[in-house]
């Protein structure tokens, strides 16, 4: 599942089963792993059936035990809040998702050209990243908050025709939270994509100048082609944090105007809290979880592949 | 043949101030403005009077530095009738990060050194288990996990958020140190087991020393994850133990009265101070953290 | 057309530690130089330098009659091959051998021709379209040449390309590379750490130490003729013996004096003052056996090295361990003693002090 050392001795190896003795296992080492086993089956696989099940119940306020096959499921999609949840995370997760990759990838390339003080524009480009989605989603509110924020300074300023008021505009007020969550992803971007980067062979970006190759032409033919891995653990990254975007929402827009930032993670809180409708919620959480999985299982599985062909290749 | 030497080839050493250098420093100059911005006006907003805010103008600096909005937010500010500011909630956040995080970085250290030099049986499919389970969307937890800790009498209290932050860390810390004892060489692990070391004495006096490093990363990590959690706070913490997060939001949403923006912009400062700090003087490891930890969620 | 290159009063550095300090350096139309010298000498660095990839402090670079300190290195009518091959993972060899040229914009059936020679010289037709990590070590690198070859350069530079091969791939593509260099007549300059590389591929040999060459000549002559004890020490397998000893020049010859005795060096003159010096003998000027005619001594063997062909003693002479070539089958055993010929005749004498050659 994870990136091994190529230095490490395969698993099958006898020398390892041998040396790590199989055989004498100690007490100590199961009960160490109790806890995780614990948490593993009861919580993670456990509540995880539990709320398929509920899902599959006609449960409202109370868990009801009564089997009612996809009929949560048809109420949900039927449920207009809940299609509108959907476009909007369609319409966010594609913006964030490209524009972090985009911003960050050439963020990363900037700071990987030799510049002067490059630790310094590296940490000031990551730094929205220590900030919780609750602190980002603010900052942008005030931002472009048509009274206090850049729209009033600027028109103060005489440019009476500026505007930059996204939140307050049902047409653009999902470009305004995937504008928050670029600007606080995109440094985590640059991380992954400057570890890619400098990963690869210094004698390559000779063998480029030697050839005449335009540096544009170097970077999309040759350097992004191999970022292949990096990209893939961004996007995989970036993709989980749209799917369960919910406090960004919560800080800058609260849903709104109107229902144009509303959310499915948003959506499951309240059916689950304020409306307590634990079939829409359960169903909604379900339908969550198996497109989370149906992103990331792919993608760790190409990743497992891709190492271990590097492993066997080298 | 073409000539393979232009006339270009000769002559003086070219300037080293091309305009492709220049666009890149531009680049990030305006990169470092977009990212630098909404942070600086938060930080002169929050020394302004109400009056000069209304007069908008953001980017400049206030008139006088007035740190009265600060004391107001960190000591008086109203979440609905509770008029505390966000110190009730920075220091829920310090009882919640402290244990919470300590304990999910043991939790993850002994698991990943059980499972990376122990192998026992079913190690594997814990690992991808534990893998997986960091990807799933912690929705699908809720109404369960709340159930439960209502069973246990945890539900609304300290112990409760405590252990529900250690349980959803357990995949991220792990992951951390399995691939941290990975790279460390398994003759060390022999050595240790030749000469009498069992599974305790091994991992107490020789591997967690050894990780070192990993358990800065993974404390930095744990401790700022948790210190910005807004969602399980808000479901698990119950109104004694709000985090500085969920105490911050409410303060912000209060509609009695007129909006405080400099008030709201210095707790909204507080709130980011401490994992920002941190940021600011473990730069590296953070950065070490991330990629380490990037292989999951 | 072979070209020549020069190096004239050559500065290179990073930041403010220099690695090459005022280097001159004239390699000869079509000829094949080899820079030897041990890792971290500056020996990349001065090939990098030719090739454009490092920036002078001072000095210049011309290649045929151009100046070209400040040019491109795509405009500077050379090849490069590098350790790590750095081919383009993402494509597949044909690809490999054909991107730099389709981006410089070369005529299709241009690119074409160039592909097929290339491929033909290096035998690659069975592997173009595969991808490089699809291919042996020793095939990335003829993959890595050819890339040079479609160029159509007049000037090829490898830096250690062999050194990530096994040792049975280092001699064939060795020997591939000499035909090349016979074939195509270009100047090569190539660096290597190996002395067997250097000794059997250069027309002249430049070693290198510190950023400084020691020694400029052909292979023979840097074998016979080491400019100074570096050199001596660095040439050689198994190394040259070296003797301590004082100089007493005379009239009709010399007189060498080392704790193995007094030697008479007919024919050879040095000034007259005692000097105190370093005699260096090949192995194979120490002949096994008495009668030889040559200055004499007695020995006991302590190792015997056979290594099929020829077998290396190593024999215990006072407080000195010398090394002596012999035939394969020699029948000597430890512990022997033995009478040793030393060919001080032939011997190299190094000024002690300066560890320079004394002519
Ligand atoms: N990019 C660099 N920055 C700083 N020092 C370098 C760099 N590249 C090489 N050096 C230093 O320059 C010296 C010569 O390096 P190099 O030319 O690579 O040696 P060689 O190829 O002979 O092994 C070494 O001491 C090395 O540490
Ligand atoms: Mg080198």
């Amino acid at each position: 599942m994870v990136d091994q050392p190529a230095a490490r001795i395969p698993a099958s190896s006898p020398a390892r089963t041998r040396a790590t003795g199989r055989l004498r296992l100690p007490v100590a080492a199961l009960a160490a792993l109790t806890p995780a086993w614990l948490i593993i089956l009861l919580v993670y696989l456990g509540t995880t059936i539990w709320t398929v099940q509920l899902s599959l119940t006609n449960s409202r306020m109370l868990p009801s035990s009564e089997f009612v096959g996809l009929a949560q499921y048809e109420r949900l999609f039927g449920t207009a809040r809940w299609t509108i949840s959907i476009q909007n995370l369609l319409t966010f997760g594609v913006v964030y998702v490209v524009g972090a990759l985009v911003v960050g990838f050439l963020l990363a390339v900037a700071v990987d050209r030799h510049v002067r003080f490059e630790s310094m524009w590296r940490t000031v480009f990551l730094y929205p990243y220590a900030l919780s989605f609750i602190v980002t989603g603010l900052m942008w509110q005030w931002l472009m908050n048509p009274e206090i924020g850049i729209q009033a300074t600027m028109r103060a300023a005489g440019w009476t025709w500026f505007t930059f008021d996204w939140t307050t505009k049902s047409s653009m007020a999902i470009y305004a939270v995937a504008l928050a969550g670029i600007w606080q992803s995109a440094g985590l971007v640059m991380v992954l994509m400057l570890a890619g980067l400098r990963g690869i062979d210094a004698d390559l970006w000779r063998a480029t100048r030697i050839e005449g190759i335009p540096l544009w032409r170097t970077y999309i033919s040759i350097v992004l082609p191999q970022l292949g891995p990096s990209i893939a653990t961004a996007f995989m990254l970036l993709t989980m944090g749209a799917v369960r975007t919910f406090d960004l929402v919560v800080a800058l827009t609260n849903g709104g105007p109107g229902q144009s930032t509303e959310v499915p993670a948003k959506f499951i809180m309240d059916s689950l809290f304020a409306r307590q409708d634990l079939g829409l919620a359960t169903a909604g959480a379900t339908v969550m979880l198996a497109t989370v999985m149906a992103v990331t299982i792919p993608i760790l599985y190409a990743r497992d592949i891709w190492a271990r062909r590097r492993a066997g290749t080298i | 043949m073409r000539d393979p030497f232009p006339q270009s080839a000769n002559g003086p050493r070219p300037d080293k101030v091309t305009p492709a250098r220049l666009g890149l420093y531009a680049f990030l100059v305006i990169a470092a403005l977009f990212f630098l911005l909404p942070a600086y006006v938060m930080l002169v907003t929050s020394f302004k009077s109400m009056e000069e805010i209304r007069s908008a103008q953001i980017f400049s600096l206030p008139h006088l530095f007035d740190w009265s909005a600060w004391i107001k937010a960190w000591s008086s500010a109203c979440a609905g009738v509770n008029c505390t500011g966000v110190s009730a909630g920075f220091w829920n956040s310090v009882k919640i990060t402290i244990p919470a995080t300590v304990l999910s970085v043991l939790l993850g250290a002994v698991t990943g050194y059980a499972l990376s030099f122990w192998r026992p049986p079913g190690g594997k499919i814990l690992f991808a288990a534990i893998t997986i389970g960091g990807f799933i969307p912690l929705q699908i937890f809720l109404f369960p996990m709340v159930r439960a800790t209502a069973m246990l009498g945890l539900y609304n209290s300290l112990a409760g958020i405590v252990l529900v932050h250690v349980v959803f860390g357990l995949p991220l810390t792990t992951l951390l140190f399995r691939n941290y004892y990975a790279s460390i060489p398994v003759e060390l692990f022999k050595a240790a087991r030749v000469d009498g070391a069992g599974f305790w004495r091994i991992f107490v006096s020789l591997m967690l020393p050894l990780s070192l490093p990993m358990l800065i990363v993974a404390g930095l990590m744990q401790m700022t994850g948790i210190w910005n959690d807004f969602l399980l706070g808000l479901v698990f913490a119950g109104r004694d133990n709000l985090p500085m997060t969920v105490q911050l939001n409410n303060i912000v949403t209060t509609t009695t009265g007129q909006r405080e923006y400099n008030v709201h912009m210095a707790a909204t400062v507080l709130t980011a101070l401490v994992p920002l700090v941190a940021y600011f003087v473990s730069g590296r490891w953070f950065v070490r953290g991330i990629t380490a930890g990037s292989v999951k969620g | 057309m072979p070209v020549p290159v020069s190096l004239r009063s050559v500065d290179i550095g990073y930041g403010a530690t220099a690695v090459v300090k005022n280097l001159n350096l004239e390699i000869a139309a079509g000829e094949f130089l080899v820079l030897l010298g041990p890792s971290g000498c500056g020996k990349s660095t001065l090939l990098n330098a030719i090739a454009g990839l490092t920036d002078l402090a001072k000095g210049e670079v011309w290649i045929g009659e151009r100046n070209v300190t400040w040019a491109d290195p795509k405009d500077r009518g050379i090849g490069m091959v590098f350790q790590s091959y750095a081919l383009y993972p993402n494509m597949n060899v044909e690809k490999n051998l054909s991107f730099g040229l389709t981006v410089a914009g070369v005529p299709k059936d241009e690119i074409v021709r160039r592909v097929a020679r290339a491929s033909a010289i290096l035998q690659l037709d069975p592997y173009l379209k595969r991808r490089p990590s699809e291919l042996s070590g020793g095939q990335r690198q003829r993959v890595a040449i050819g890339r040079a070859l479609v160029r159509d350069v007049d000037i090829f530079l490898f830096d250690e390309p062999l050194s990530n091969l096994d040792a049975k791939l280092r001699t064939e593509l060795r020997v591939e590379i000499k035909k090349l260099h016979h074939e195509l007549a270009s100047t090569m300059i190539y660096v290597t750490h190996d002395q067997v590389e250097a000794m059997t591929l250069a027309n002249r040999i430049a070693i290198m130490r510190d950023g400084v060459i020691q020694q400029l000549a052909t292979p023979r002559e840097i074998y016979q003729r080491p400019a100074n004890l570096f050199v001596a020490g660095f040439i050689g397998s198994p190394a040259m013996n070296l003797l301590k000893g004082t100089l007493l020049g005379s009239d009709g010859g010399s007189l060498f004096r080392s704790s193995l005795g007094e030697f008479d060096l007919p024919g050879k003159a040095f000034p007259a003052e005692p000097r105190e010096v370093v005699a260096g003998l090949r192995p194979e000027q120490i002949i096994v056996g008495a009668g030889s005619g040559l200055a004499e001594i007695e020995a006991t063997i302590s190792v015997i090295d056979a290594m099929g062909p020829e077998t290396v003693i190593w024999c215990r002479a006072r407080e000195n361990l010398l090394s002596a070539r012999v035939a394969g089958d020699f029948p000597g055993q430890v512990d022997e003693g033995i009478t040793l010929g030393l060919d001080l005749a032939n011997a190299s004498f190094f000024d002690q002090d300066t560890g320079q050659r004394l002519p």
